[in-house]
């Protein structure tokens, strides 16, 4: 039998006249979940406070964009915590680093790739906070705002529920993406690039050329660096001459695009110069399957065009109206100093894209080992709560598999206490023999102690173990 | 002794009761007349003051009846504006828009061509594009030639600085001295540019017939020397002084199911949460009764397709009622509605229907139960059933259709969005697992069907006149957000417009304040409408919020939203 019925809230009221109207009708084009936290700040005068959103929700609303078609509004459900234990390492725990905000925010990039896995949506994006994409695969506190990476989090779930393999993401915050770089350095399956202003002007002061992935996983890292003041064409060569080539021959099974706003020209945290027209055919061209928000900072001047338009192009509607009332097209022009600065950049990467394979064969033997092990250090800063972090990673050599991956990471507070901890990751696709190493690496970390905290993310068994070796507790991270 | 009377003018039939207190002392239905809607009126009040009189001489002689002073109140609830827009039979209006930067009014269809003008306010209410004067004259001149008797006037934002929609009203208005113009802030100031434009456009078009019919309703009542108070029911569930809604004819409209969701509120207990399920001859229509309250429709109620900002319930009207026309498709498989042809075969109709399967079944008592038997074994006989295996399965089809809508319609209350923290992490929101039956074949379809939900059930006694009865005991209600700027120095009210400055020394406007302030406006309106004392006194607080406005690191003031008042409600549960 078929029915159809009226409903004061959800009729469709008004024709839609564009390409949209003849997708098939019981799926929306685009899948949204606005979640502004209106209860949540880092600090009450912090740039990610209750404020950052509300005007965006004025224009979101006021245009009535909820009542659109082609626009399904979804109600976010909160991640679990075996869901950010698929991704983190969190020290001492999970409840330690994450706030319910973090929850409902990673949870509703979950809401979304689950309605567009089920066919519900054709797009969806996650206008959320608190970001994460500064956070990294151990977390020890905030940086960067972020404590939890809800792109990584909705990704593993992908993976975990979904089977889905190769995926892209496109990180288009100014700062660089340095926590999903981290996550997935040693990933030859997820392909993360990020456009950000130079790390030599900005946090987190990485995010160079070279900085291009792991052993086996070389230029599945690309990082592209651009000069502050950058505009909007520059973004469009970029993305025409190497972007979009590259997430071509990558052929991906989603792509998705960490959206963060803060390239606009009225960013105050920030020295570029994109638009929220240059955003949106940005989003055009990038036809992204799932994006997030990311940071962003002119709640006034910026982010309700950016948001409005963004979410228009997303969902394939014209987004020509909109633009800043202060918006200038001939500033969005470049300059030449900045274009020889991209078309050497754009020769640079496009060559070693080209090269991958070959690169990925023959440097193998350049970088660090110890024994079996590929190994790598690293420093990183919390800058929100001031935290330095040593870092050993340790890489098993495995001609089989991609090896598992043991971390020692030793963090010192800002008030001189220290935490040490060490974490072991068995790999999606890890043969029999690294599972069975590195489970008994595991073990004998907790045995032998030396450190606080011993962790376990066994992947392939979606397994999660935190060790607190003072105690000698051993907890299963469940949801 | 006070009487209350409620008349509930639906498109089948015009329901009265007359209630006692607590007591429903006299009811009538009479077939609604649509091209003489007032003669129904007529009809169904003299009815029930007949009845009335006569239980008076039968048991309480000597007192005096309700024709005399003693009735207090007669709320009428009315299909006047639903059919007038449904029909389209209302004046012509010219819509005239301001949307300023932002998305493309063309990606919207409207009830009319829209005029776009240039100009621009943003969510501060700060101007950002001028009026083009020129323009706005040229403009003027058009609608002036056309012969344009209604202009609505409606800007993005507007609510937060009407000046642009006012200086265009004021310019068109010296070219069109007697023409109706009314602006958005004035109608709907809640944020949602598009339905604020219907919803001004949907005033005018309607306000000359409700205006009509208000009138010929006093004289009628005045005919019958009735010297009641006589108030209109809205969408909300809300009375108003018939007097007071010519101001906000649209309010009128899809009064009859709030009407319904009234009636059953009135005959639960206290705080109970139920879906009310109301079978009329057409369609069914579901509400959501939640912790005593009804469910409002979130953004406001839709109407002929065209989305509003009109508080109304959130009911959900499925086409499939007691006259639907039940059919065979080609494979054998049972079909009923959308379409009703007349009555059921087994009142003298031409063709099967939902009621003569009930009937056929033993589930309902009404009409010749051998013609609802011939109706069924006419189908049956073409699927080589026998005609109970095929009442038998009509009414299957009827209850999964009516779970799949009551069930999405709960969830769709579940997965209503949340903005703050705490929203969203609360507990899941229980289905109330309670089903409310109106109308007349409520009785032959909601015990199976609460019994395959595993929910519990209830059919009033008084279902069959539930809405006139909901009409009867409405509460008034009147609600006010206000939304202050304490850094650009104004507050301003979303329903009527008003606005008024926050002087520079009283920058430490706080929450409270906005809240007294809040009070105080509702105080002063709920006077204008007529509200008495009592009523005023069960005003609340509905919601609040309250942002720093941080700059350079620097709190530079607070941008507050609250909302009291008065809830949709009844006087007293029966």
């Amino acid at each position: 039998m078929i029915f159809g019925s009226r409903d004061q809230d959800t009729a469709q009221p008004y024709k839609h006249k564009g390409p949209a109207a003849i997708e098939h009708e019981a799926s929306a084009s685009l899948g949204l979940v606005f979640f502004p936290a209106f209860d949540w700040a880092i600090s009450f005068n912090h740039p990610e406070r209750e404020e950052r959103l509300l005007y965006t929700r004025d224009q979101l609303f006021e245009e009535g964009v909820m009542d659109l078609p082609g626009i399904r509004e979804y109600k976010p459900r909160p991640a679990t915590i075996k869901d950010i234990a698929r991704v983190h390492f969190c020290v001492p725990d999970i409840p330690s680093q994450v706030t319910g905000a973090h929850l409902v925010a990673a949870g509703a990039a979950l809401t979304l790739a689950d309605a567009l896995r089920q066919g519900e949506i054709r797009r969806g994006f996650a206008l959320v906070r608190p970001p994460g994409h500064h956070a990294m695969r151990v977390v020890h506190g905030n940086r960067g705002f972020c404590n939890i990476n809800n792109e990584a989090v909705m990704i593993e779930y992908l993976r975990q529920f979904y089977g889905l393999k190769r995926i892209a993401i496109v990180d288009t915050d100014v700062h660089h993406g340095d926590g999903t770089q981290d996550i997935y350095w040693y990933d030859p399956d997820v392909l993360f690039i990020s456009l950000h202003q130079d790390g030599r002007t900005l946090f987190p002061g990485s995010g160079f050329v070279q900085e291009m992935g792991g052993p086996g996983a070389l230029l599945s890292t690309i990082n592209l660096p651009l000069p502050p003041g950058t505009t909007d064409e520059g973004l469009h060569y970029l993305l025409d001459k190497l972007v979009l080539p590259i997430l071509h021959d990558f052929k991906p099974e989603l792509i998705v695009n960490s959206a963060g706003q803060d390239n606009h020209y009225s960013d105050p945290l920030a020295n570029m110069r994109f638009s929220a027209r240059g955003y949106a055919e940005l989003t055009e061209k990038l036809k992204p399957d799932l994006a997030v928000l990311e940071g962003g900072y002119a709640i006034e001047t910026a982010l309700p065009y950016v948001n409005l338009a963004l979410t228009l192009a997303l969902a394939g509607l014209d987004f020509s109206g909109v633009r800043e009332p202060d918006y200038q097209p001939d500033r969005m022009v470049l300059d030449t100093g900045r274009r020889r600065y991209l078309e050497d950049l754009v020769s640079q990467v496009g060559d070693l894209w080209a090269r991958r394979e070959k690169l990925n064969r023959e440097t193998i033997n350049n970088f660090q080992r110890s024994g079996d092990y590929f190994i790598r250090q690293k420093h990183i800063y919390y800058d929100t709560d001031y935290i330095r972090e040593d870092q050993e990673e340790k890489l098993s050599l495995c001609p089989d598999c991609s090896g598992y991956l043991a971390i020692n990471s030793r963090a010192v507070h800002g008030h001189g206490r220290e935490v040490n901890c060490c974490a072991i990751l068995i790999p999606l696709g890890a043969c029999p023999v690294c599972q069975r190493l590195a489970l008994s690496g595991y073990r004998e970390a907790c045995d032998k102690g030396g450190v606080d905290f011993v962790y376990l993310q066994d992947r392939p068994r979606d397994y999660y173990l935190s060790h607190d070796c003072r105690s000698g507790r051993e907890c299963q991270l469940e949801d | 002794m006070a009487f209350l009377m409620g008349l509930d003018v639906g498109g089948t039939f015009t329901d009265a009761v007359l209630l006692k207190e607590r007591e429903v002392v006299a009811s009538a239905k009479v077939p609604t007349d649509q091209d003489d809607v007032l003669n129904s009126i007529l009809e169904a009040l003299d009815q029930v003051v007949r009845e009335e009189k006569k239980n008076l001489i039968m048991g309480q002689a000597g007192r005096e009846g309700c024709g005399g002073p003693e009735l207090q109140r007669i709320v009428l609830s009315t299909t006047v504006v639903t059919n007038a827009i449904a029909q389209g039979t209302y004046e012509p209006v010219g819509l005239v828009l301001i949307p300023g930067p932002g998305m493309d009014p063309g990606i919207f269809s409207w009830p009319v061509q829209p005029i776009v003008l240039k100009g621009g306010i943003n969510y501060r209410g700060r101007e950002i594009t001028p009026l083009d004067q020129g323009e706005v004259l040229e403009l003027a001149q058009l609608l002036y030639e056309r012969g344009c008797q209604k202009v609505a006037v409606v800007g993005k934002f507007s609510q937060r600085n009407p000046i642009q929609e006012e200086l265009v009203a004021g310019l068109l208005a010296g070219r069109l001295p007697d023409a109706e113009i009314e602006c958005g802030h004035r109608v709907a100031g809640r944020l949602n540019f598009p339905r604020r434009a219907v919803t001004t456009y949907f005033t005018l078009a309607i306000s000359q017939t409700y205006r009509q019919f208000a009138g010929q309703v006093k004289k009628v009542l005045a005919a019958r020397q009735l010297e009641a108070r006589v108030a209109s029911l809205k969408a909300d569930g809300g009375t108003i002084p018939l007097e007071y809604s010519l101001h906000y004819p649209l309010e009128m409209v899809f009064s009859g199911p709030a009407a319904s969701t009234l009636g059953a509120l009135a005959l639960l207990p206290r705080d109970a949460s139920a879906v009310v399920l109301d079978v009329g001859g057409t369609t069914s229509d579901l509400s959501l009764i939640l912790g005593g309250k009804p469910l409002l429709a979130s953004r406001g109620a839709v109407l002929n397709g065209y989305a509003t900002q009109v508080r109304g319930f959130a009911v959900r009207s499925v086409p499939l009622g007691g006259d639907s026309v039940v059919h065979l498709e080609a494979g054998g498989q049972v079909v009923i509605g959308p379409q009703r042809v007349g009555p059921a075969f087994c009142l003298g109709g031409a063709v099967a229907t939902t009621t003569d399967a009930l009937v056929c079944l033993g589930l309902a008592n009404i009409g010749n139960r051998h013609r609802a038997m011939e109706a069924m074994t006419a189908l049956a006989f073409q699927l080589d059933k026998s005609p109970v295996e095929l009442a038998q399965a009509v009414v299957h089809a009827v209850n999964t259709t009516l779970q799949g809508e009551i069930m999405s319609m709960v969830r769709r209350w579940q997965e209503e969005p949340a903005y703050k923290v705490w929203e969203v992490l609360q507990g899941r929101k229980e289905p109330p697992g309670l089903l409310v039956g109106l109308g007349g074949a409520a009785g032959g379809i909601v015990p199976a069907l609460a019994a395959a939900m595993g929910w519990q059930y209830f059919i009033p006694a008084q279902a069959g006149v539930a809405n006139a009865l909901g009409a009867a005991i409405a509460r008034p209600t009147l609600a006010i957000s206000l939304r202050a700027d304490t850094q650009l120095g104004y507050w301003e009210v979303a329903e009527d417009g008003s606005r008024g400055e926050i002087p520079e020394k009283r920058r430490d406007f706080a929450l409270e304040d906005a809240l007294a302030l809040a009070h105080d406006l509702l105080q002063r309106r709920a006077r204008r409408a007529g509200l008495s004392d009592g009523e005023i006194g069960l005003v609340e607080d509905l919601y609040h919020e309250s942002f720093n406005v941080v700059r350079g690191w620097e709190t530079v003031g607070r941008l507050l939203e609250v909302g009291v008042g008065l809830e949709p409600g009844v006087l007293w549960h029966l």
